[in-house]
C-alpha cells in the first residue's frame, strides 16, 4: 500500500483536472488512468461496495447526453430536427450537443471513479491518522460516517427487497416511507451501538480533562480568534485606510487560533499503531502526482487554451492536444500500474 | 440460592450489587428490582432468562454503560474487582472489563483486523511496542494470528466474533462481559468461541460473564447461573444443576433429565448417557413428509457475487405440507438460495420451477402471491405505528380486500400488541410481527431467514408449535437456520450446505447422524437417527 499522502496528492491531482477541463482528449487519458488504478486497487479490497455507486454515475451520465443534446440547440452538425412547436425540445440536435452532453457525464463519472479508487485503496482510518490531535474527535466522527456509507446502502438494499416481496411497489415519493422509516431507524441503532462500543472500549479516556473555567476560556478564546479573523479581512477588503491594522488583527487572530488548537492536541494522549513509511513506491507515486498537478495548474495558468473546450461555434469540434501534458496527465497510471506490475498487489489479491 | 437482600459480603477484589434498582429513563417499570449478588474473581458466570428479563441491563451495570450511557435512574451500590462503575463510568472501567457485544460488526471501528485490536490501546497512548507486542499476544489467545493483516470485511461471523472477543482483551481486563455472542453464529463457530473462552477463564484467570439464548451451549462449562426473570423478581442465582433444575428456560437434555427424574441431573449429553442407555424409547410419532405435490423445485443452482460462488449446482424440493431446513456455516449460501428462489437473483446456471413455471419468467407479484419471505432482520419490514396497521399494509400492498387481522394476531399471540408500535417490541414479539406482517397475505409456502434469532426456549417452542399447525393446514416452509434444536422439533428434511454445494440432505435424525456438528442434544444421546427431540421421547 501506498502511504496515505502519496494517494491524497493523486487524489488531488485527478480531480482538479477532472474539474478544470472539459478537453476530450485530456478526459480520456485521466479516464484510462484513473479507471486502471480503480481496478487495481479492487484487487486489494475485492469486496468493496463503490461498483453500484461507479453505476449509478454510468446511469446519470446515460441522461446527460440526450438531457443536454435536447436543451442545447447550437452547433454546425445537425443530426436531425424536431419540430420547433414543441417546446423546449424542438429544434436542431446537433453533435456539438451531444458531445457535450458526453463530456459533462465523463467528468461526473471520472470524479466518482477517483474517489471510488481512493476509498477502495486507502483504509479511511489511514486518514484519520493524518488528522491533527486537535481536531482528533471531528476526524473520528467523520471516519465513522464514511464507514457507515457502503453499510448503509447494504442495509438499503436489503429493505426495499423485504418491502417488495411484502408486495409493496414504489412508484411515487409517498411510497419512499416504508423504505426510509426503518432505514432511518436501522441507523440510529446502529450509531447507537457503535457509540456504545467505542464507549466500553475507553474511547476518549486519553484525553486530559480540564477544569470549567479553562474550558470557557479555550471557548471564548475561539470566538475572539474568529471575530479577530474576520474584522481583520474586513478592514483588508474594505477600508483603505486600514490596511496594515487589518494585516496585524488578521494575524493576531490567527496565532490566537493556532495557540488554542495547539493546546487542545496537547490535551489528546495518543498513540499509533500502524506508523506509515514513505517507501520508494509511494514516493514514486506522489512524485508522479505533483508534476501532473503542475503541469495541469501551468497549462491553466500559461495556455489555457489548451485545457477548454468548447465545441460550439465559434469554437472547434477537433480538441486542441499538448503532448506534454498528456503525457503528464498518464503519470496518473502509476499507482494502478505499480499495483498491477507488483508481487504484493497479488499477494494482497490472494489474501483478501 | 437467591441471595438475602443486603447480606453481600464478597471479597474486596470481588464483583458485587447490593440491592441495585434501575429505571430506564421515562420508565415506571423497573428493569432490574432490588438486585443483590456476589461473585468471586475468576467465575465463569452465565445470566441467562427470557427476552426483556434484564440480563443486558445487570450485564451493562458492572461496566458503568447502565447509567453512564443509558441515562435513567439507579439505586444501590455496585463494586466490580474494587472500582465502582456507578461513579467512574465505562471509560475509565474499559481497562478493567472488556465488552463483546451481540452484533461483532456494529462495534468495530476499523476495517483491519490488527488495527481494531489496537484500537483501545491507541486511545489510551500505549507505546508502539507494547501495542505490537500485546495485538500478538491476544491474536494467539483467540487463535487468529493469521487474520491480522485481513480487512474485517473479509472475516466469516465465527472470525469477526472472536476479532470483537480479542480487541475486548487487548487491555488485559481482570473481567470480560459477553452479551449474547454466539446467537448469530453457526455451531461450529459457537463451539470454537465458546472453546477459547473456557481456556481464558481457566488457564488465565479471566472473569467471564455471559448472557446466552441457547443454554445447551454453555451449561457445561459455567460456575455459575443467574436467571433473571424480570418481572419485579429477585434473580435465582445457583450452580448450573441448582438453577437449571428448576427455571422454565433449560435445554433439551436438562428437560428430559427434569422429566424423567435423572439425579443428579445431567447437564451435557456425557452426563445423560449412562441414564439413556436402558430408557425404553416410544416409537416416534413422527410427521411424514412427502404427501403433497411438489411446488417449489431448484435443479442445478449456480450463483456468484463478484465473482464470488454462492451457490454450486443446488437441487431442493419443497413440497406443501412438509417443512424443509437449510443448515450451514455462515456464508455457506443459504439467504443466497432462498433469495434465488424467490427470484430475486437469477441462477449462472440451472433454475428455479414454481408449479412447474420458471421463477425468471415470472413477475415478482405473481411469486410473492404464492411464496412468503420473512428476513432475518424484522426490522427490515417494521415501519407502521401500529402491528396492526402493519398487517394491513401487507393486505394492501398485495391488492387484497381488508379484513379483520386480529384473529391472526391472536393466533400469534399478538393480541395485546395490536396498538402498540412495533419497534418498542423485544426481538422475539418482532420477529412475530413480522411473521404476521407475512401470513396476512396467506401465502402457500413460507421462506424463513434465521427465525429463531434472538429467541428464548419458550418464544421458540411457541414457534414451532405454529409452524407445525400451518404446516398441518398445507402450507411448504423453508427454513435457513443455524439452530439445530428447531431443526430437531419441527422439520421433516433437512438440507446442509457448504461452500454452496449440498453437503448432505434427508430425514434430520439420518443426517445428524452423518454430521456430528449439525446434532441436536437429543440425537447425540440416543444416536438412533429417530429420536432427535425431546419430544420424540416423552410425546
Amino acid at each position: 500500500m501506498y502511504h496515505p499522502v502519496a494517494f491524497l496528492l493523486w487524489v488531488l491531482a485527478a480531480a482538479v483536472l477532472a474539474l478544470g477541463t472539459r478537453n476530450p482528449a485530456y478526459l480520456g487519458l485521466l479516464f484510462a488512468a484513473v479507471w486502471l488504478t480503480y481496478r487495481s486497487a479492487r484487487q486489494y479490497n475485492p469486496r468493496s461496495n463503490w461498483g453500484s455507486i461507479i453505476s449509478l454515475g454510468l446511469w446519470v451520465w446515460g441522461i446527460t447526453i440526450p438531457f443536454n443534446a435536447l436543451s442545447i440547440h447550437l452547433g454546425r452538425y445537425v443530426l436531425l430536427t424536431l419540430p420547433h412547436s414543441w417546446p423546449l425540445i424542438g429544434g436542431a440536435i446537433t453533435l456539438e450537443g451531444v458531445v457535450v452532453g458526453f463530456l459533462s457525464g465523463l467528468s461526473l463519472v471520472l470524479l466518482l471513479t477517483i474517489f471510488a479508487a481512493f476509498n477502495t485503496a486507502i483504509d479511511q482510518y489511514q486518514l484519520l491518522r493524518l488528522v491533527p490531535s486537535a481536531f482528533y474527535h471531528a476526524g473520528m466522527v467523520a471516519s465513522i460516517a464514511i464507514t457507515f456509507m457502503p453499510v448503509m446502502a447494504a442495509t438499503f438494499a436489503e429493505i426495499r427487497q423485504a418491502q417488495s416481496l411484502r408486495g409493496h411497489r414504489f412508484r411515487g415519493i409517498r411510497d419512499f416511507l416504508p423504505l426510509l422509516s426503518p432505514l432511518l431507524a436501522s441507523a440510529l441503532e446502529r450509531s447507537i451501538q457503535l457509540a456504545e462500543a467505542m464507549e466500553a472500549r475507553g474511547y476518549g479516556s486519553g484525553i486530559r480533562p480540564i477544569s470549567a473555567r479553562t474550558n470557557l476560556g479555550l471557548q471564548l478564546g475561539t470566538l475572539a480568534g474568529l471575530l479577530a479573523l474576520i474584522i481583520g479581512l474586513f478592514l483588508r477588503v474594505y477600508s483603505t485606510r486600514g490596511q496594515g491594522a487589518g494585516l496585524a488583527i488578521v494575524i493576531a487572530g490567527s496565532l490566537s487560533l493556532v495557540g488554542i488548537l495547539w493546546y487542545q492536541g496537547r490535551r489528546v494522549r495518543r498513540s499509533h499503531f500502524r506508523v506509515w513509511t514513505w517507501d520508494s513506491a509511494s514516493l514514486i507515486v506522489a512524485g508522479s502526482a505533483v508534476i501532473t498537478l503542475l503541469a495541469v495548474i501551468g497549462a491553466g495558468r500559461w495556455s489555457a487554451g489548451s485545457l477548454g473546450y468548447y465545441p460550439y461555434p465559434p469554437g472547434s469540434l477537433i480538441p486542441r492536444f499538448d503532448p506534454l501534458l498528456g503525457a503528464s496527465i498518464l503519470l496518473l497510471a502509476v499507482p494502478g500500474a505499480l499495483w498491477a506490475g507488483s508481487k504484493a498487489g497479488r499477494q494482497s489479491h490472494e489474501l483478501a | 440460592m437467591s441471595l438475602p437482600e443486603g447480606n453481600v459480603s464478597p471479597p474486596k477484589s470481588g464483583i458485587a450489587l447490593r440491592e441495585v434498582t434501575y429505571h430506564y429513563p421515562d420508565s415506571q417499570v423497573a428493569a432490574l428490582s432490588n438486585v443483590s449478588l456476589a461473585f468471586q474473581p475468576g467465575e465463569f458466570v452465565l445470566i441467562m432468562g427470557p427476552s426483556g428479563g434484564g440480563k443486558s441491563t445487570l450485564l451493562r451495570c458492572l461496566n458503568g454503560l447502565v447509567p453512564h450511557f443509558y441515562g435513567g435512574r439507579l439505586h444501590g451500590e455496585i463494586s466490580v474487582l474494587g472500582r465502582d462503575p456507578v461513579r467512574l463510568g465505562p471509560r475509565n472501567m474499559s481497562d478493567l472489563v472488556g465488552f463483546v457485544f451481540q452484533d461483532p460488526e456494529a462495534q468495530f471501528v476499523v476495517d483491519d483486523v490488527a488495527g481494531e485490536l489496537a484500537f483501545s490501546m491507541e486511545a489510551r497512548a500505549y507505546p508502539r511496542s507494547l501495542m505490537l507486542e500485546r495485538v500478538q499476544e491476544v491474536a494467539g489467545l483467540l487463535g487468529i494470528e493469521q487474520l491480522l493483516e485481513r480487512r474485517i470485511s473479509t472475516l466469516s461471523g465465527g472470525q469477526r466474533q472472536r476479532v470483537a472477543v480479542a480487541a475486548a482483551l487487548a487491555l488485559q481486563p481482570s473481567l470480560l462481559i459477553l452479551d449474547e455472542p454466539t446467537s448469530q453464529l453457526d455451531p461450529m463457530a459457537a463451539d470454537e468461541l465458546l472453546m477459547a473462552l473456557v481456556r481464558l477463564n481457566r488457564e488465565r484467570g479471566l472473569s467471564v460473564f455471559l448472557s446466552e439464548h441457547r443454554i445447551e451451549r454453555v451449561a457445561a462449562y459455567v460456575h455459575r447461573v443467574v436467571y433473571m426473570s424480570g418481572a419485579g423478581q429477585p434473580p435465582l442465582d445457583g450452580t448450573p444443576r441448582q438453577v437449571l433444575a428448576e427455571v422454565p428456560l433449560a435445554p433439551p437434555v436438562v428437560r428430559l433429565g427434569r422429566q424423567l427424574g435423572w439425579q443428579p441431573l445431567p447437564l451435557t449429553v456425557e452426563e445423560a448417557r449412562p441414564f439413556a442407555r436402558n430408557l425404553p424409547l416410544p416409537e416416534r410419532d413422527g410427521h411424514e413428509s412427502g404427501p403433497g405435490p411438489v411446488r417449489l423445485r431448484a435443479e442445478g443452482v449456480s450463483y456468484a457475487y463478484s465473482g464470488l460462488q454462492a451457490l454450486r449446482g443446488v437441487d431442493l424440493e419443497l413440497r406443501q405440507g412438509e417443512i424443509v431446513a437449510i443448515q450451514g456455516h455462515n456464508g455457506s449460501g443459504k439467504t443466497t438460495l432462498l433469495k434465488t428462489l424467490l427470484g430475486l437473483l437469477r441462477p449462472e446456471k440451472g433454475r428455479v420451477l414454481l408449479d412447474g413455471q420458471d421463477v425468471s419468467r415470472l413477475d415478482l407479484h405473481e411469486i410473492i402471491a404464492r411464496v412468503g419471505y420473512v428476513p432475518q432482520s424484522p426490522g427490515s419490514l417494521l415501519f407502521e405505528d401500529t402491528v396492526l396497521a402493519e398487517l394491513e399494509f401487507t393486505r394492501r400492498s398485495h391488492g387484497l380486500p381488508a379484513k379483520d387481522c386480529l384473529p391472526l394476531l391472536e393466533r400469534l399471540g399478538l393480541a395485546q400488541y395490536a396498538n402498540t408500535y412495533p419497534r418498542d417490541l423485544s426481538q422475539g414479539e418482532r420477529q412475530r410481527v413480522a411473521l404476521a406482517a407475512i401470513l396476512v397475505a396467506e401465502p402457500e409456502l413460507l421462506l424463513l431467514d434465521e427465525p429463531t434469532l434472538g429467541l428464548d426456549y419458550l418464544q421458540k417452542e411457541r414457534l414451532v408449535v405454529l409452524l407445525k399447525e400451518l404446516r398441518s393446514e398445507g402450507k411448504g416452509i423453508l427454513i435457513a437456520t443455524h439452530d439445530t434444536e428447531l431443526v430437531a422439533s419441527c422439520a421433516d428434511r433437512t438440507i446442509i450446505l457448504q461452500e454452496g454445494r449440498v453437503l448432505d440432505s434427508g430425514a434430520p435424525g439420518r443426517v445428524m447422524l452423518r454430521q456430528a456438528g449439525y446434532a441436536s442434544q437429543v440425537s447425540r444421546l440416543f444416536e438412533d437417527g429417530e429420536h432427535i427431540a425431546v419430544e420424540d421421547v416423552i410425546p
